[in-house]
């Protein structure tokens, strides 16, 4: 992207001495426009997700089966989940550890992953394609591969290790270990989706921004931390946002990898809610949990969207 | 002395051997990473030429000695439908979410209107329920106005909700410099030749980026196919993939034989939005 | 959804009361009467795995060309339960539904299903070839018939010929017999069979069928769960010994695959046909993909071991129901009717698929494996977990405590009984 170019010949608005009325109305034209263009958007949000959610507010309120009738309990599923469930309260925790585990991984390892491939070096384009591999590859597949490297007995870790003498543990049957080796499935897998977004992000910094810095005596480093970091952080808030959103709901890793064991160590709040409604079919429930954890998330993108005045730079 | 000028991001640089010698490090280090994140890949596509019996071995293998090609042929005499629905669906799904998050990131990034910073929130707030809470009250809302069953239901509403595109399109409209817009304001634009114009193709990275997503949104969607279709000349290939997996076995080789069919258009969908990244960086390779 | 809304009579116009009329007598006609059954022509199916090109295909495909009745077929590879209970909301769901066996007395419980006595009296129906637990299975304690048991699979253990040969141990009885075949003979035998490193002499704790097998055949009364589901019983002494015994199997004696290793689909499968297992214990189902893949060396099938009350093994049900608010429920009816039948079930049979309720299919039994017989023996010694309103709260409970039992970190009994006050719990909630 380059920073300044001629400014395009555009054909003029007949500018014949307009009339304050005519102003105006430009004027209130130009306030309301906006609405146009988000008009999709917001028309999809009515059509498609309004009466569903008003109607799942409602139903957290009540018991449902899904076959017969809703009854009303008022707060009775909330009183339930905060203080006559320990699974709900293990599976919030498992999901916090997991996110607090998993973010950083994955956006400091997607950021450099996007540095490295924003060079010209030979094949580039073969090292993003393969950095973005695991993102693509089929889950089940994945579930193989993990299954193998963690592995007690003649696993690809414990192998290695045995080398050392190390006798491995059991990454995925020890309660204590289960979620941390889920935890890095996971990075390595999700990190090719904020690499990408990171990609994206570097094309929009002006080259001569660099010439420049050059030209000064910047060093490499310099550079990185002086021009590249600050203009990255629009896209860092972005993946942080959306990678709170999506971690807080993760699933299928650990559908595929551990279902929630070895006892529920890695069970995670979505995978519950799934049981809840599809297993136990109690979809009231379910609901509640649903709005508890919109209500974790609010909080969460809030802070975060108050915060962001203190380090993301719009240029 | 051998120094050597090379082309990098600032620009061309002349580079001593000291700097050579990390290029060449870190190079080694990218391939290495590369291999590691490449391998399930690559014994996934080694795995659908294996003997199902054999699949999982100890030592474990990438490739067979004796690929079973039939695999592929069995696989591909099961999916062409559901291959051709999936594409459908899926280039349906990009351009419309382009358009549409591309339009109201414009609106939400560049343009002032009341009640835009609310209007913002409620859209990220969309993305905070999880979807699977108003599943069912979706579920009967479409069977009410008779969309189940149609394959409408799987992109219709992902075509008009895209809230993560369309925050990643408003902070990319945000980021771009002022003076673009004033220029051509100055010269007599309106809004939208402003963003159709001028901005727009500022844009093309994110828009790449988001290409990409809602390919693989669309592309490996289960759940949405599972539940409103129930006809199998309307299915798509994430449900075909599935039957290779019953209660009591899978039938792990034509499973990966049919995941690397389906990785195949993800690849060429990456490869080619991916271009929207690449600098324009011209090598001279000048030696001296 | 109920919600109440007052009626001001006062407002209605004639007009409006007329056409009310109208529309409610209508909606009456059209619940009730001529087409109360449906258009007899036609059906909708839900399944859970798409059995175009299966044994199950082949009897529908029959059974169209035979009644004349169309079905559609709409298969559910994945996340059966999720678009079963979508579906079940709907105020149209198919006719016809597979149903996990778990669920049939909670579901019963809220009137989903229908009540099919109407049809098995109507029809008189000759259940006297069926196996009676089984066919009784989805029997309410109101007396009504929710659910239809289509089919069933029992389990045995698959063995490695080759490999008793090659370790000259004595191969397992070919009849269901308990003459060399205690559990103590069968550890001798899985210690044989043992190569540290190679191979693993047997597989036992991996499918969860054997929680009930082998409690039952060390002695337990019940098995897993009390007769009126009330109470778990598989903390009580010996069945809580029989969950150790196939633990020590493996922590012990070393003949058992480790409870991590197992953690992958297929992993028991893929051991027993690289012939890294020599016995398996799986079900009658297993069959087809063994029969395909097994390539390198001849495999049979043998019962399970007899322990010292009973040498009983649990065969699991295949169960379909017909929804209340089924629009072809007749329709519905004849299929069901078709699948349990002998025509029907010999398809089963012969597809090596599941074995048909009526006991005249399984002369279509076929070879391999050479003693395939044992599986219709395997009928007459049949045992099912009790049935309870909540299994899957219980299972949920006490099977994820029993991983570190598994994996050699704690005793079975400790665990269990551990358990048991949240497991009853569960089974009375509510």
């Amino acid at each position: 992207m380059t920073a300044v170019r001629d400014p395009v010949r555009l054909p003029r608005i007949a500018s014949t001495g307009s009339s304050p009325g005519r102003l105006r109305r430009i004027r209130l034209w130009r306030k309301y426009e906006g609405l146009l263009y988000i008009f999709p958007v917001f028309g999809g949000i009515l059509a498609f997700q309004a009466i569903p959610i008003v109607v799942s507010m409602y139903l957290s309120l009540a018991d449902w089966n899904g076959i017969q009738p809703p009854r009303f309990v008022g707060l009775g599923n909330f009183r339930q989940m905060f203080t006559d469930d320990p699974l709900y309260w293990q599976t919030l925790r498992n999901t916090v550890l997991f996110t607090l585990g998993a973010i950083p991984a994955t956006t400091v390892l997607a950021f450099l992953l996007a540095l490295l491939c924003n060079r010209n070096v030979p094949g580039i384009a073969i090292f993003r394609a393969a950095y973005f591999a695991p993102y693509i590859t089929n889950i089940v597949a994945i579930g193989y591969i993990w299954y193998w490297i963690y592995k007690p007995d003649q696993g690809v870790l414990n192998g290695m290790l045995s080398v050392f003498g190390i006798h491995g543990p059991d990454w995925l049957s020890d309660p204590n270990l289960a979620l941390i080796s889920v935890i890095i499935v996971s990075v390595w897998q999700g990190a090719g989706y904020p690499m990408v977004i990171f990609l994206a992000g570097l094309q929009g910094i002006p080259t001569d921004l660099y010439e420049a810095a050059s030209i000064d005596g910047a060093s490499q480093s310099r550079k990185l931390f002086s021009i590249t970091i600050p203009l990255m952080t629009p896209s860092i808030f972005f993946v942080l946002i959306t990678q709170f959103i999506t971690s807080f709901q993760v699933f299928g890793v650990i559908y595929i990898m551990t279902q929630g064991g070895p006892g529920h160590s890695t069970s995670v709040y979505i995978y519950y809610l799934y049981q809840v409604a599809f297993s136990f079919g109690q979809f009231g429930y379910a609901a509640a949990m649903a709005w508890v954890l919109f209500v974790i998330l609010g909080l969460i993108t809030l802070i975060q969207w108050r915060l962001q005045r203190g380090w993301v730079f719009y240029g | 002395m051998s120094t050597r000028t090379i082309a990098t991001v600032g620009g061309l640089r002349r580079v001593g051997p000291s700097q050579r010698l990390l290029n060449v490090v870190l190079y080694v280090f990218m391939i290495v990473l590369g291999v590691l994140f490449v391998i399930p890949l690559l014994w996934m596509i080694g795995a659908s030429l294996k003997e199902e019996g054999h699949v999982l071995s100890s030592p474990p293998t990438l490739f067979p000695l004796h690929p079973q090609w039939a695999n592929y042929g069995q696989v591909l005499s099961l999916i062409p439908r559901f291959f051709y629905n999936s594409v459908k669906l899926a280039f349906i799904n990009v351009v419309g979410v382009l358009a549409v998050s591309a339009l109201a990131g414009f609106a939400f990034g560049r343009l002032r209107f009341p009640g835009r910073n609310v209007l913002f929130v409620i859209l990220l707030a969309t993305a905070m329920i999880p979807g699977v809470a108003y599943l069912i009250p979706q579920y009967i809302i479409f069977e009410r106005i008779g969309w189940v069953d149609t394959q409408l239901p799987l992109w219709v509403p992902r075509v008009f909700t895209p809230v993560f595109a369309t925050f990643l399109m408003r902070q990319y409209f945000v980021s771009l410099p002022q003076e673009l817009e004033d220029a051509a304001r100055v010269d007599g634009a309106g809004t939208f030749a402003v963003f159709w114009r001028i901005l727009l193709p500022e844009t093309k990275p994110a828009l790449g980026a988001i290409a990409i997503f809602t390919f693989l949104d669309s592309w490996n969607d289960l759940l949405g196919p599972l539940i409103y279709i129930n006809s199998r000349e309307l299915q798509t290939l994430p449900v075909a993939l599935a039957q290779f997996q019953n209660e009591y076995f899978s039938e792990i080789t034509l499973l990966m034989a049919g995941a690397t069919i389906a990785v195949l258009p993800v690849i060429l969908v990456y490869l080619g939005a991916q271009r929207q990244f690449v600098r324009g960086i011209t090598l001279t390779g000048i030696n001296r | 959804m109920s919600m109440t809304r007052k009626s001001t009579a006062t407002r209605f116009s004639r007009r409006s009361l007329i056409a009310a009329g109208g529309a409610t007598t209508a909606a009456l006609v059209t619940g009730c009467g001529m087409t109360a059954g449906g258009d007899k022509k036609s059906m909708t199916f839900l399944n859970d795995s798409d059995i175009k090109s299966s044994p199950f295909g082949k009897a529908v495909e029959a059974f169209q060309k035979k009644s004349g009745i169309t079905v559609e077929v709409q298969p559910v590879p994945s996340d059966y339960d999720t678009k079963f209970r979508t579906v079940l909301s709907s105020s149209k769901p198919p006719d016809l539904i597979k149903i996990n066996d778990d669920y049939v007395r909670g579901m019963s419980k809220t009137g989903a299903l229908m009540d099919l006595t109407k049809y098995i009296k109507r029809d008189k129906l000759d259940t006297s070839h069926f196996p009676n637990n089984l066919y009784d299975f989805p029997v309410q304690s109101d007396g009504s018939h929710t659910a239809w048991v289509i089919a069933h699979s029992p389990r045995l253990f698959y063995y490695n010929v080759d490999a008793f040969k090659e370790a000259g141990v004595p191969l397992p009885p070919t009849t269901w017999t308990a003459d060399g075949w205690t559990w103590q003979d069968f550890e001798e035998t899985a210690k044989k069979l043992t190569i540290p490193g190679k191979r693993f002499g047997a597989l036992v704790y991996l499918d969860t069928g054997f929680e009930q097998t082998f409690s039952i055949n060390n002695g337990s009364p019940t098995g897993i769960f009390s007769k009126d589901g009330s109470t778990f019983t598989l903390s009580e002494p010996k069945a809580a010994e029989a969950i150790q015994w196939a633990t020590n199997l493996t922590c012990v004696d070393h003949v058992q695959p480790a409870w991590g290793d197992l953690q992958t689909s297929d992993a028991d499968l893929q051991l027993f046909t690289q012939g890294r297992l020599a016995m398996l214990f799986s079900q009658f189902s297993t069959l087809p993909y063994l029969a395909k893949n097994v390539k390198d060396f001849t495999f049979d099938v043998a019962p399970p071991p007899a322990g010292p009350a009973d040498q009983l093994t649990e065969s699991s049900v295949i169960t379909y129901a017909i929804p209340a608010k089924a629009q072809n429920p007749d329709a519905a009816w004849e299929l069901l009717k078709f699948l349990t039948s002998v025509e029907g079930g010999k398809i089963f049979v012969e597809g090596n698929m599941w074995l048909g309720m009526d006991d005249r299919t399984l002369d279509a039994l076929h070879s391999p494996p050479a003693h395939v017989g044992l599986f219709a023996e395997a009928v007459k010694h049949s045992t099912l977990p009790n049935q309870t309103n909540n299994t899957l709260g219980a299972r949920d409970i006490y099977r994820p405590l029993l991983d570190d039992v598994y994996s050699c970190h704690k005793q079975a009994s400790d665990v269990l009984n551990q358990a048991k006050p949240r497991v009853d719990a569960a089974l009375n909630q509510k």
